[in-house]
């Protein structure tokens, strides 16, 4: 019996049976432009510069993320404005070196800085990737005016 | 005379054309084809369907960087792709597209009204004799290459072309001995009725162990020791690049469509329609019609052959050996010496069904 099956290839034909199958079964691909996948809630992203309800930025460049980030791609000069208060000069984040990792923004004393769920940052020009601090800040409040 | 050599060649341009542009197109065929088992899509993006994918591939070998590495063997290094393609297109010299044409030119030369390129009276030796030159391509694309792995995929090929060759040989005799031909045009025509894959019992036999056979002769997966990724890097070609890789790759798939047509020419009935089908065809249509019957069994075979290439994990390098010697080679002989009887038999007292 077991012969008989052999020489009749069963085993082949089964194979082939379950292969076939999958014609009928829809792909599991992405059609990726045209459709995406739902981001999951907490993903890491692009970083974003919080800006206070007068439209300045929130981050009084302490450079503790600048401490903490395992790749360091964030760069910091510190000024200080008019009235005193601290706050970034420069502010330049070197997003191609980035892994996204969210210590930045969880050192961050007062919540200044975010990652955001925005992840298609593909540039031709590896010089785009270094973004400043009015590249990085909240888009709809628009430039900070200094001081 | 000179009519004689125009009609050659115009027949040698449109069915090479035609060869050259349907493997291309093959490549693609694969991919989509091999993607649903796979649970994918496929290359979609090039036009619609994908459809331009081939040019785009083309397009990308020929301006790769041609490397020749340095301890190559030169002279056979740039032989072996020349052999591997010459070998592929030679085949397609001997298939039969479709029956003879009642002449729209003159009667004065049957060769005219043929839809093949060359009818010669020992197509079979010239099909066996082609496909052992192309082990060449593979062994000497190995050797010349100067690399370890692409030697050893190169010995791999010549043993294993060898050992299937003689179960080949062996699966095609029954069809000769029941045509009474070694033309291919006589074959096709003598399965008019039957078509020798339906011929019990050797029929089914000899078409398993052919298909068997002729996948192993052109090194397709489950077959593809001479490639064999995980071990060998890329086989024979490990050392080629840019379109001398193309040229392999050309002869991977125009050979995928001629063992197809060989296989259909050989067992599925070549050119002949399916019986109940034929009846209340013009006569001055049925020629045509038949070019586009073996068009629709090759198109099949190909999807078949394809299906299964995806479909089988690849034997180890003893199993596949084994195989040839210990499996193929004394059933295809059985076969033959069943085959043998059944059709003296029937010669003698004029049953048809068995040849």
């Amino acid at each position: 019996m077991k012969g008989l099956a052999k020489f009749f290839l069963t085993d082949l034909l089964t194979g082939l049976a379950t292969t076939f199958k999958y014609y009928f079964k829809k792909p599991v691909t992405y059609q990726y432009p045209e459709v995406r996948r739902p981001i999951a809630p907490r993903y890491r992203g692009r970083h974003r510069l919080v800006t206070n309800d007068d439209g300045s930025l929130r981050c009084v460049a302490c450079g503790l993320c600048a401490a903490v980030c395992p790749s360091h791609c964030i760069f910091i000069e510190p000024g200080e404005k008019p009235d005193g208060t601290r706050w970034p000069e420069v502010y330049e984040i070197e997003v191609g070196r980035c892994v996204y990792c969210g210590f930045c923004a969880e050192v961050c004393p007062f919540d200044a800085i975010v990652l955001t769920q925005e992840h298609e940052l593909a540039e031709l020009d590896k010089r785009k990737l270094l973004y400043d601090k009015n590249a990085l800040r909240d888009k709809a409040q628009g430039e900070e005016k200094a001081g | 005379m000179l009519i004689s050599l125009l009609i050659a060649l115009a027949k040698i341009l449109v069915v090479m054309v035609l060869f050259l542009v349907a493997t291309a197109w093959n490549t693609l065929f694969e991919r989509r084809v091999v993607a649903p088992i796979q649970n994918r899509v496929g290359p979609n993006r090039a036009g619609p369907f994908g459809l331009l994918q081939p040019i785009a591939d083309a397009v990308k070998l020929f301006f790769k960087e041609d490397i020749v590495t340095d301890r190559a063997e030169k002279f056979l290094y740039y032989l072996a792709p020349i052999i591997s393609v010459s070998t592929a297109l030679l085949f397609v010299a001997m298939v039969p597209f479709g029956p003879e044409v009642p002449s729209f030119l003159s009667t004065d030369n049957p060769a005219w009204s043929k839809f093949s390129m060359a009818d010669l009276n020992v197509a079979v030796l010239f099909v066996f004799a082609i496909s052992s030159i192309a082990v060449y391509s593979v062994l000497l694309g190995g050797w010349a290459g100067n690399s370890k792995y692409s030697l050893l995929g190169g010995m791999r090929a010549g043993a294993q072309m060898i050992s299937y060759e003689i179960a080949m040989g062996l699966s095609i005799m029954p069809v000769i001995m029941s045509a009474s031909s070694l033309s291919l045009h006589e074959i096709v025509v003598a399965q008019h009725d039957v078509w020798n894959v339906f011929r019990l019992p050797w029929g089914p036999v000899g078409f398993v162990i052919f298909l068997m056979a002729m996948l192993a002769e052109s090194n397709r997966a489950p077959f593809d020791m001479v490639e064999a990724e995980q071990e060998l890097v890329g086989g024979y070609h490990t050392e080629y690049s840019s379109m001398k890789f193309g040229a392999f790759f050309v002869a991977e798939y125009g050979n995928l469509i001629t063992i197809s047509a060989l296989i259909v020419t050989f067992y599925l009935g070549g050119w002949q329609g399916l019986p109940f089908v034929d009846v209340g065809i013009p006569a001055w249509l049925a020629p045509w019609l038949g070019i586009v019957w073996f068009g629709i069994k090759t198109i099949l075979l190909v999807a078949a052959l394809i299906w299964i290439r995806w479909t089988f994990p690849r034997p180890r390098y003893d199993q596949l050996m084994g195989y040839g010697w210990k499996v193929f080679f004394p059933i295809a002989l059985g076969n033959l010496f069943v085959a043998g009887v059944l059709i003296y038999l029937g010669q003698r007292f004029g049953i048809g069904y068995f040849g």
